[in-house]
C-alpha cells in the first residue's frame, strides 16, 4: 500500500525525529518528504509518502497521537495491485 | 506584585502548589540549582540509590494511589539511567513526570562532560517530552506536562531543563491550563454493543489494564453484578474484577486453564481496555476463533489495531461503562448453560497445591500469603516464574494492589516499585515477592528501604537460577541451559543483615505457615528467602506460536 500524508507539525524541538521514528518503528518506509516552515508561524507544512504492507490508517492513529501533530490528512491510498 | 523567580524554584513552587510533595531522584552537576531549590522546600525528596530506582519508584508510586509520580535525574548517565524507568511507565500507561538537568545551553552539541541527547534518545519511549529553549516557556510547559502525562491514556513526559535555565530568573506569566482531552460516550455504539451481548450465548469479558487507570473498578463489577457473564482479565486487569465468582483468571501464556478455554469457546468478546497483546493471545488468528468482538477503549490507534473488531467503543472506559451498565439495566440474559460450563472448566482446573515432596511449593506458599495478607495490601513483582504464579495464585481486590511489569517486563522492578507504593501508603502492607535474577538487578534499593525505614516486605523466590530462562530452554532449546545458572548468589540473608534489615531462610514446605507470619508481622523492612527447586516451572504454557488451546501441562497442575 502506499500514501501521503500532509499534516501540520509544530516547530518544537525534536518534533520531525518524533514523525519520522513513528513512521519507521511501525512499520512503513518513506519514499518522499518535504518539510516547510509556514511563513513565520510556528508549524511546518509536512507532506510524506510512505509504502507498506500494514494499513495505513495504523500509521494516521499513531501520527494523531503525537501532541506536534495537526490537521491530518491522508491524501491517497492505492494498492500496489492497482498501481501495476 | 510579580517577582521574579528562578526556574528551579519555580519548578519546587509549582509541584507544591499542585499537591506533589513527595518525589524520587538522585542528584548530579547539571540539576544541582534544583536541588538546592529543593533543599528544605517542603517537597519530601526520596534519595533512590539509582536512577532506574527512582523512576520505577515513582512509577509504582503512580501505580498505587492513582497520583502523578515524578522522578529527577542529572544529565548524561544520570538521564540514561531513567530510560527504562521511562520504557516501562510508558508501555503500561503510567502517568509519570521525569526532569533532567540538562548541560548549560552553549555547551550542547559540544560533547559536553555528561552531555547526552536525552530528549532524543526518550523520543520512542514517552507520551511527550520537551528541552526548554527559554526560562520564561517553564510555567506553560510544566502545566502541559503534568497535563498530557496524566489524562486521557496516561504516560511518562520528559522535561529535559539546561542548568543555566534553572537559575535564570525571570518573571512567570499566567498559564493557559491545556483543555483535556475529552472522550465524550458514543451512546450508538454502545448501543449496538448492548444489541450484540444481549444475542450472544457464550458472551465472555476481557479485562484490561485501563479499566483501573479509568478508575472504572466499581462500574465493571456493577456491570458483572447485573450480567453475570464470565470474564478474563490480562496480566494488569488481575484486580479488576473483585470478588466476582465468574472471574476465570488471567487469560494468555501462562493463563489459566479455564480462562483460555473460555475465550477460546466465546461467541461474543467483550474487551475493556485491553490491548490483544501477544502474551495474551498466543496466536493471534487463532484467538477467540468463534467470537465477534467488542472493544472500549480510550486510545483509538489501539483499536482494530491487532484484531478487528464489529463494535468499536472509543472513549472513557469510566463514562462508556456506566453507559452500558444503564442501557443493560433492563436486560436480563440466557447464558447459563455457558455459565454452567465456565464453572465446570473452574472446577476440573481448580489448582492442587499439593505438591509430593518436602520443598516449599511456591504456588502454595504464594496463594497462602494472599490469603492472609491484610485488607489493601500490595504486591509488587518482578519479571520470571514468580511474577506468572503471583499473577496466577493471589487474588486482589483491585488492580492497583497488584504492581507488575507488564508491556515492558523489567526485572528489578519489584523492589523500587514497593518503595513508590509504600511512600503514597504509608499504612498498608507493601510485599516486594522477587526471583534472585530480578532481585540482584535494583538491590542497591536496600538502602533506600534502611534509610527511609520502610517496611516494605521482600519474599525472595530463590530457585538459583533464571527459572523462566531455564524453563524455555528445558522445552524449546532441547536443554542447553545457556548462562542461567545463579548457583554461586550471595547468602541473601547475609545480605539483607548487611542492608539493615532482617531476614530469615526457609529451605522446607513445614516452614511455609511459620515464615509467612513471621513475614507479615515484621514492623521495619525484611527480607525472606525461600528456597526453592531449580526444576519447579510454570504452568500451563503456551508455546510461542501455538494457539491459547495448546497449552503444555506440568504434573503438579491437575487434581
Amino acid at each position: 500500500m502506499k500514501a501521503e500524508f500532509q499534516m501540520q507539525l509544530n516547530t518544537q524541538r525534536g518534533s520531525l525525529e518524533r514523525v519520522l521514528r513513528t513512521v519507521r518503528h511501525r512499520g512503513f518506509n518513506i519514499t518522499a518528504l518535504n518539510v516547510a516552515q509556514i511563513d513565520t508561524t510556528p508549524y511546518f507544512n509536512v507532506s510524506l509518502s510512505v509504502e507498506s504492507q500494514r494499513p495505513m490508517s495504523l500509521l494516521a492513529k499513531q501520527l494523531n497521537k503525537l501532541f506536534d501533530v495537526s490537521q491530518l490528512k491522508v491524501l491517497e491510498e492505492v494498492s500496489y495491485a492497482q498501481t501495476a | 506584585m510579580n517577582q521574579p523567580i528562578t526556574g528551579a524554584h519555580y519548578i519546587v513552587k509549582t509541584l507544591l502548589s499542585k499537591g506533589i510533595d513527595t518525589v524520587f531522584g538522585y542528584p548530579g552537576g547539571a540539576i544541582m540549582p534544583l536541588y538546592d531549590a529543593l533543599y528544605q522546600s517542603g517537597v519530601n525528596h526520596i534519595l533512590c540509590r539509582h536512577e532506574q530506582g527512582a523512576a520505577i519508584a515513582a512509577d509504582g508510586f503512580a501505580r498505587s494511589s492513582g497520583k502523578l509520580g515524578v522522578c529527577l535525574a542529572t544529565s548524561g548517565p544520570g538521564a540514561t539511567n531513567l530510560v527504562t524507568g521511562l520504557a516501562n511507565a510508558y508501555l503500561d500507561s503510567v502517568p509519570l513526570l521525569a526532569i533532567t538537568g540538562q548541560v548549560a545551553q552553549p555547551l550542547i552539541g559540544t560533547d559536553a562532560f555528561q552531555e547526552v541527547d536525552i530528549l532524543g534518545m526518550t523520543l520512542p519511549v514517552v507520551k511527550h517530552s520537551y528541552l526548554l529553549d527559554t526560562v520564561e516557556e517553564l510555567p506553560q510547559v510544566l502545566e502541559d506536562a503534568i497535563t498530557i502525562a496524566t489524562t486521557g491514556r496516561p504516560g511518562p513526559v520528559l522535561i529535559d531543563i539546561p542548568k543555566d535555565l534553572q537559575v535564570a530568573s525571570f518573571y512567570p506569566e499566567p498559564v493557559t491550563n491545556k483543555a483535556p482531552e475529552t472522550f465524550p460516550v458514543e451512546t450508538s455504539s454502545v448501543m449496538k454493543a448492548v444489541q450484540l451481548i444481549r444475542e450472544a450465548k457464550r458472551p465472555l469479558f476481557y479485562i484490561g489494564g485501563g479499566v483501573a487507570i479509568s478508575g472504572a473498578e466499581t462500574e465493571l463489577q456493577q456491570l458483572l453484578d447485573k450480567t453475570q457473564i464470565p470474564a478474563v482479565t490480562t496480566l494488569k486487569g488481575i484486580g479488576s474484577c473483585g470478588g466476582y465468582s465468574h472471574c476465570l483468571g488471567m487469560l494468555g501464556m501462562h493463563g489459566l486453564k479455564a480462562a483460555n478455554y473460555a475465550v477460546q469457546s466465546c461467541d461474543l468478546l467483550i474487551t475493556l481496555g485491553a490491548r490483544f497483546d501477544d502474551r495474551a493471545t498466543g496466536k493471534l488468528e487463532q484467538f477467540a476463533p468463534e467470537a465477534t468482538v467488542i472493544q472500549f477503549d480510550i486510545d483509538p490507534a489501539e483499536v482494530n489495531k491487532l484484531k478487528a473488531a464489529t463494535v468499536i467503543v472509543e472513549g472513557d472506559l469510566k463514562a462508556s461503562l456506566s453507559n452500558l451498565l444503564q442501557q443493560l439495566s433492563s436486560e436480563s440474559f440466557s447464558i447459563a448453560e455457558w455459565q454452567d460450563q465456565c464453572e465446570r472448566w473452574q472446577r476440573e482446573f481448580k489448582w492442587n497445591y499439593q505438591a509430593p515432596g518436602d520443598g516449599v511449593y511456591a504456588p502454595r506458599m504464594l496463594n497462602n500469603l494472599s490469603r492472609r495478607l491484610p485488607v489493601n495490601a500490595v504486591i509488587t513483582c518482578d519479571v520470571g516464574q514468580h511474577q506468572m504464579w503471583v499473577a496466577q495464585h493471589c487474588q486482589f481486590n483491585s488492580a492497583s494492589r497488584h504492581l507488575s511489569s507488564g508491556g515492558l517486563g523489567t526485572m528489578g522492578y519489584g523492589l523500587p516499585a514497593a518503595i513508590g507504593a509504600q511512600m503514597a501508603e504509608p499504612e498498608h502492607c507493601v510485599i516486594n515477592v522477587c526471583g534472585d535474577g530480578s532481585f540482584a538487578m535494583n538491590l542497591q534499593e536496600l538502602m533506600t528501604l534502611k534509610r527511609y525505614q520502610l517496611p516494605v516486605k521482600i519474599m525472595l523466590i530463590d530457585n538459583q537460577s533464571l527459572g523462566m530462562v531455564r524453563q524455555w530452554q528445558s522445552l524449546f532449546f532441547q536443554e542447553r541451559y545457556s548462562e542461567i545458572d545463579l548457583s554461586d548468589n550471595p547468602d541473601f540473608v547475609a545480605v539483607a543483615q548487611s542492608f539493615g534489615l532482617v531476614g530469615k531462610r526457609i529451605t522446607a514446605r513445614h516452614e511455609e505457615d511459620d515464615a509467612i507470619d513471621w513475614l507479615i508481622n515484621q514492623s521495619g523492612p525484611c527480607l525472606l528467602q525461600v528456597c526453592i527447586s531449580n526444576q519447579e516451572n510454570v504452568w500451563p504454557l503456551v508455546p510461542p506460536g501455538a494457539s491459547n488451546s495448546q497449552m503444555l501441562e506440568g504434573e503438579n497442575y491437575e487434581s
